[in-house]
């Protein structure tokens, strides 16, 4: 009797801890109660008075920040995913168990292969386009950096045109992760610069200056992330899960150097104009109330080739590639130019230079 | 009376040790640089097309051992060969000059240079001239544009001028110089800026 009264109770203390670290395993990595059961001196005893290992393990403080996750699991789990606009039950099913996913993360192979089969079908259901989502990981030994010849730019603003094409920007709001700084001679101050450039350029007696996110060494964006839905990746580049995005904007806060942008609406991509080679964590569409940025192209860059920005700029002012290969024109540009970074006293170490000619 | 000494000695260190004009500052990048042909299937595949096994050189650096190939010029210029008018046979006052379009604007507003700088002041028109006479083929511009825009070579080869046309993972291709400038009036030129800015939502600096 007591085995049959017991064994529901453990199954479903099971089913929680499995949702408590579905939900919240990537905050604490360390969860409470995972000593093997072997070192209770009660294993194997059926009597339901005996209490488990896990119980013994918590103290008061880890009982509370459990107790906390089941609540927040429950609430989670009672709260409905937002299918609004879902017209089909397979379209309501996939966007059921999208909802329902893992923290990217935290996905083995086999869940991001399953992830990206369902966000490809929703790409065909939503817009009607085939794309190729990739989730290729970073190469072994390759950082990438990235400079800006301030001497070169002329503002035609190319380099822009090129981001939003390639990485499926909502064209209604016309947001862009590229700002280009029209600046007099002589200012460095980018709060005085003219960021709406609406006559012929270049113009005499001034000089342009890209900003864009940074992928800093030392990212402050990361670290407020209150549910780590952005992190910085092996070759240094700084990505956002935009499906585990809670929309906060504290990232967009802590940035100071305005590389982040907020989709206010649901972007809108013609169909014609949509990018189908994409990337998990890159240009993929995003949903209205996430935060996106730029990512230096992941799904080009992690292919080898150049981002979309680089190819574009007619006046070559703009140089990328891995900063661990010493014949690289980026090493190249650190050894031999005067280079300079934006607010280098922050301490968030940019992987972003800016140099000039001579 | 002690000070003299010292300052002949002061003079003499400062001398030794001073920077010093080196004039062949501005030598010929074949100096630095070996050309070596290559094989097709060196090539990166998109670039192939545009760069022929028989024309095209790997400059390598004898310091850094940069490898780097260079885009072809002559089949992207409209009238070329030179040869299908420049030649005896042909009389060229009888036909209309379709050079006229051309302004030239290089090196303060084209008092300094002329026609003949590069092009030289043979009849054979299908090479470019060096300062010293030699043959420069079109396909390797960037010799002859070195001879005074020395820097401007060096940083090419390094990869701070000019531009890459491959990804930073596959072989360098690197853009010619008359690729980007019109050797004519290398300076870029005022256009309108292809896409209007963002209109920022947040005053954030």
């Amino acid at each position: 009797m007591t085995n049959i009264l017991s064994s529901p109770d453990k199954d479903g203390a099971m089913a929680k801890r499995e949702l408590f670290k579905k939900w919240f395993g990537h905050l604490f990595p360390e969860l409470p109660g995972q000593k093997p059961s072997s070192t209770c001196s009660c294993a194997g005893s059926t009597d339901t008075s005996c209490p488990s290992s896990e119980e013994v393990e918590l103290n008061r403080r880890q009982a509370l920040t459990t107790m906390a996750g089941f609540l927040g699991g429950a609430t989670l789990t009672l709260a409905a995913p937002n299918l609004n606009g879902a017209t089909t039950e397979e379209e309501k099913s996939l966007r059921f168990d999208e909802y329902f996913r893992k923290n990217y993360r935290e996905m083995s192979q086999q869940e991001k292969m399953q992830t990206i089969e369902r966000l490809e079908r929703l790409s065909q259901i939503k817009y009607g386009v085939n794309a190729q989502i990739s989730s290729q990981e970073a190469k072994k030994n390759v950082l990438f950096g990235y400079a800006f010849n301030i001497s070169k730019c002329k503002g035609y603003m190319e380099c822009v045109s090129a981001c939003v094409k390639e990485n499926n920007q909502d064209r209604n709001s016309n947001l862009q992760y590229i700002t280009i700084h029209e600046m007099e001679n002589g200012n460095m101050q980018l709060h005085s610069s003219n960021k709406q450039i609406v006559h012929e350029v270049p113009l005499d007696g001034h000089f342009y200056m890209g900003t864009q996110c940074f992928h800093c060494e030392n990212p402050p964006c990361t670290k407020v992330c209150p549910v780590g839905a952005t992190w910085k990746e092996e070759d240094g580049i700084v990505v956002v899960d935009y499906d585990w995005c809670i929309g906060c904007r504290y990232c967009e806060a802590a940035c100071p150097y305005f590389g982040r942008r907020f989709n206010w609406a649901e972007p809108q991509i013609p169909k014609e104009e949509m990018n189908p080679t994409q990337h998990y964590l890159g240009n993929r569409p995003r949903s209205k109330g996430v935060m996106e940025k730029c990512t230096f192209c992941i799904q080009r860059s992690r292919d080898g080739k150049n981002p979309a920005c680089v190819e574009a700029c007619p006046t070559g002012a703009r140089v990328f590639g891995n900063l661990l290969d010493p014949n690289s024109e980026i090493r190249y540009i650190l050894e031999n130019k005067k280079v300079f970074r934006l607010k280098e006293e922050l301490g968030t170490e940019p992987k972003f230079w800016y140099y000039m000619d001579g | 009376m002690t000070a003299r000494p010292l300052y002949l000695a002061l003079f003499s260190v400062l001398y030794l040790f001073s920077c010093k004009q080196h004039p062949a500052e501005h030598k010929n990048i074949n100096h630095v640089l070996a050309k070596k042909s290559v094989s097709q299937s060196d090539l990166p595949r998109e670039f192939a097309e545009h760069i022929s096994t028989k024309e095209t050189h790997v400059l390598k650096d004898s310091l850094k051992n940069i490898e780097l190939l260079i885009a072809n010029r002559e089949q992207k210029i409209s009238r070329f060969p030179c040869s299908d008018c420049h030649n005896p046979d042909k009389q060229l006052s009888q036909l209309e000059n379709p050079h006229k379009e051309i302004i030239l604007n290089h090196g303060n507003n084209g008092k300094v240079t002329s026609c003949q700088n590069c092009h030289g002041e043979k009849t054979n028109k299908a090479s470019l001239y060096s300062l010293e006479g030699e043959n420069i083929s079109y396909n390797h511009v960037y010799e002859l544009c070195g001879q005074c825009h020395y820097k401007a070579q060096r940083d090419w080869v390094g990869g701070s001028h000019g531009k890459r046309l491959s990804g930073w993972g596959e072989k360098r291709v690197q853009q010619n110089c008359t690729g980007c400038h019109n050797p004519h009036s290398p300076l870029m030129p005022h256009k309108w800026p292809v896409i209007q800015p963002q209109s920022h939502e947040v005053a954030h600096d």
